[in-house]
This record gives C-alpha cells, structure tokens and sequence, in this order.
C-alpha cells in the first residue's frame, strides 16, 4: 500500500496534520500490509509531524515490526535523520520507562 | 540612567493612573525587563491604566527590542491600557528605523516620513496568528530569508522547519496562539536575528505543573530536553525545542536564546556539541516567551544540503 502524504493533508506541519497519516498507517499496519510512505514534493517536516503521524505508531506497534514492515521513500536527509532521530529515542525512552 | 522624574511629576502621575516611561538608550535583550517591569507587574498585569512611553533617548533597537516593544504596546492596549509615545523633531536614526519598518503606520494610522519605506535588511513585523504561520512563513519571512542568502526557498526548508517548531511551541503552551515575529539582517557579520515572542504564560509557569518549584532557568534547562513532556506538550513528546536547537547550532553554528518569566537560556555550539547556559534574569521578568534565533548566513549553502533527495535505510 503507497500513502502519498500530500494526497491526504494540505500541510505538513502539525500534530493534526500528522494525526491523519497516522490512522492510514495504523490501519495498514494492523491489516498486516507493508506500507510504502512518500514523502513526495516535501523537504522537511517538524517533530510534532513525525511524532504524531509515525512516532506514536510505537504505543501498538514493537519498533522491528514498525521497520519491517513501514517503507520510507522520497525523503530527504533531513527527513530521514528526524525520523530516525524520533523514534529511536522514543523506543530507548519506553524501553527505560518499562525497565522503571 | 534614566533621571528620576521631579517629587510633583511623581505625585501628579500617581494621582492620575499614569507614567511617562523612558526607553533606555539600547533596547536589546539586556535591558528588555527593566522596561518591561516599570508597566508591568510580576503577576503580568499592568501597573498604569495610562502609560507613555518616551522613545526620545532611544538609539538602538534590535529584533528582540522590536518585538518587546510591540508586545508590550498590544499587550497595554488588550488589557485597556491607554498608550501614547512621545518622539521629538527632528526624528533620530533609531525612530526612522522604526518608522521604515511600520512601526508608527501600524500603531498610529500613517508614517511619520513621506519617505518611510521598507528596508531590504528587515520584514515589517508580525503578529502570527497560529492559523496564518504558513501564509507568513511561506509569504514573508522564508522569501527573505531566501533573498538575503541567495538561494531558493526550497533549498533552505529545513530553516523554516525550524520557525514551524518555534510557532508550534507558541500554540502549544502559551495560551495566547499569537506571537510576534520581526526579523533583520546585519551585513556587518552576516546574521539573521529572528526574534519571536509571545505575552502568554510562559515556559516556566507550564514546567512547574510537572516539578513543582523548579526555578525559572532550570525550567528552560528542562523544556530544552529531549524527551521531557508537560501535560500539555504530551502531544508532542517534549521534541520542539530540543529540535530547533540542536538543528541550529550543529547544522547552522548559530544561535538560539531563550526567555521567560525570570529565566534566560542560551544555546550555542561548542566543539561540534550545544553548550546549554541558563541564568536567573538580572532585571525583572519576561511575561510569556521569548525565542531569538540567530542565523549564521554562511552556513546556509551546506544546509541546503539536508533537503537534497537520500534513500531512507532503518
């Protein structure tokens, strides 16, 4: 399955934006698809984006399945490093909080 | 130092509601809060139900003096304050500054020159409402930015990222979801300074809900740490301004300071590291928060860099 963000929001930049991508991607996800995310026509985005629309992807998903299954493509290196960025830190942070 | 005003002036004002306030000779992120607390209260409520501000002795001005004041000006008059500004003839360098960029159109209803007019090292100033950050960004701030580096607007997106992250933390804690952006270029040493402000509630106010009785500075420190969340950024897992820091001063080498309520941060790179310094404010508080950002123009063409095409491994 190919989610094309620019096909679903008109911006890229809030929580809310971020939000609507994350339901496709849920679904997607829960429905057992692998799952191929343009970033088509966009050079960057915020971390309130990323965090909604993928980070928070982490509260059903475990991170190797997230990767196994999520495909990230016309992306940018600013892009790649925020996600990345993101959600290792927020899988390290959930792992430290389980740990107590 | 500003002369004291004479024991009947004094009484006269009190009498009447009123102060005439002098504007130092510098309004700079130095001495922001000794003017701030002569109008306003540590509660953030006004002190004067009439106040003027005498910018007669005023020189110098910078993006963080600008927004300041403007603040300050929209702040009085929300709350009903009547606010005048005294200027003399023949008008200084500082006032013609300030009257180039609309200033005095703005607050006054017309310029005071017939040849006022914008200059290329400034935007006029701002007040972004959270629902116009993209028409600004993308109509006013970003092209100029573009402008002054000379490069497209595409290839420095990663900057205005940056803005967004600060615009997002306005509309998230402040409560206000309007802040006021004004920018300038100094040819003297490439930097842009972007100052934006908010009058809400501020960074430490927010913090405290989470550590009760942190200090004003180490709750900026705490604001600006990966990961840290209060009940109302939840939402964005405590990522906006460790994000526009750490992108500002590895990739950009600038600068990113910080104030609110009786705490300053700054953010510097240090040894390919950011240095995190945080104070107590020497002189009175800032109701709300303020962000300067400033941008080194020379590292731009590297920056633009991070927006070129790369594959995307885990």
């Amino acid at each position: 399955m190919v989610i094309r963000i620019i096909d679903h929001v008109q911006t890229h930049s809030t929580y809310k934006d971020g939000e609507v991508i994350y339901r496709l991607v849920r679904d997607a996800l829960r429905a057992g698809d692998v799952v191929t995310l343009s970033f088509a026509e966009i050079k960057s985005i915020p971390s309130a984006f990323v965090n909604a629309a993928l980070v928070k992807l982490l509260e059903e998903f475990k991170l190797d399945y997230i990767q196994s299954r999520l495909k990230i493509v016309d992306s940018t290196r600013h892009i790649n490093r925020l996600i990345k960025d993101r959600f290792y830190f927020a899988a390290n942070d959930d792992r430290r909080a389980a740990a107590g | 130092m500003n002369p004291r005003p004479s024991r009947t002036t004094r009484i006269l004002n009190r009498l009447l509601d009123r102060v005439d306030i002098d504007l130092p000779r510098n309004l700079t992120k130095e001495t922001m809060q000794s003017l701030i607390s002569q109008v306003v209260d540590e509660d953030g409520k006004p002190k004067w139900s009439r106040v003027r501000l005498n910018l007669t002795r005023l020189e110098f001005i910078d993006p963080t003096g600008v927004v300041v004041l403007c603040n300050l000006i929209d702040y009085l008059r929300r709350v009903d304050v009547s606010v005048h500004v005294k200027i003399v003839k023949p008008y200084s360098r500082c006032v013609e500054y300030l009257d180039d960029f609309g200033f005095f159109k703005h607050y006054g209803g017309d310029s005071l020159r017939p040849q006022a007019s914008l200059r290329k090292t400034t935007v006029p100033i701002e007040r972004v409402q959270s629902q116009r950050i993209f028409a600004y960004l993308d109509n006013q701030l970003m092209p100029w930015i573009a402008d002054r580096v000379g490069l497209a607007q595409d290839s420095i997106a990663a900057v205005k990222t940056c803005f967004e992250e600060i615009f997002h933390n306005i509309d998230d804690h402040s409560g206000v979801q309007i802040g006021c952006a004004f920018a300038q270029f100094f040819p003297s040493n490439d930097h842009i300074h972007v100052a934006i402000s908010d009058y809400g509630v501020g960074i430490p106010h927010v913090v405290r809900k989470q550590i009760r009785g942190i200090s004003d500075d180490q709750a900026l420190v705490k604001a600006c740490e990966e990961g840290f969340t209060t009940k109302t950024n939840v939402r964005n897992r405590g990522a906006g301004l460790p994000t526009l820091i750490r992108y500002v001063t590895l990739r950009n080498q600038g600068n990113v300071l910080l104030a609110s309520g009786r705490g300053e941060l700054a953010a510097t790179p240090e040894g390919g590291r950011t240095r995190i310094r945080a104070r107590t404010a020497r002189d009175g508080i800032y109701p709300g928060t303020l962000v300067k950002v400033i941008l080194r123009t020379d590292t731009f063409e590297a920056m633009a860099e991070d927006v070129k095409p790369e594959v995307f491994q885990w």
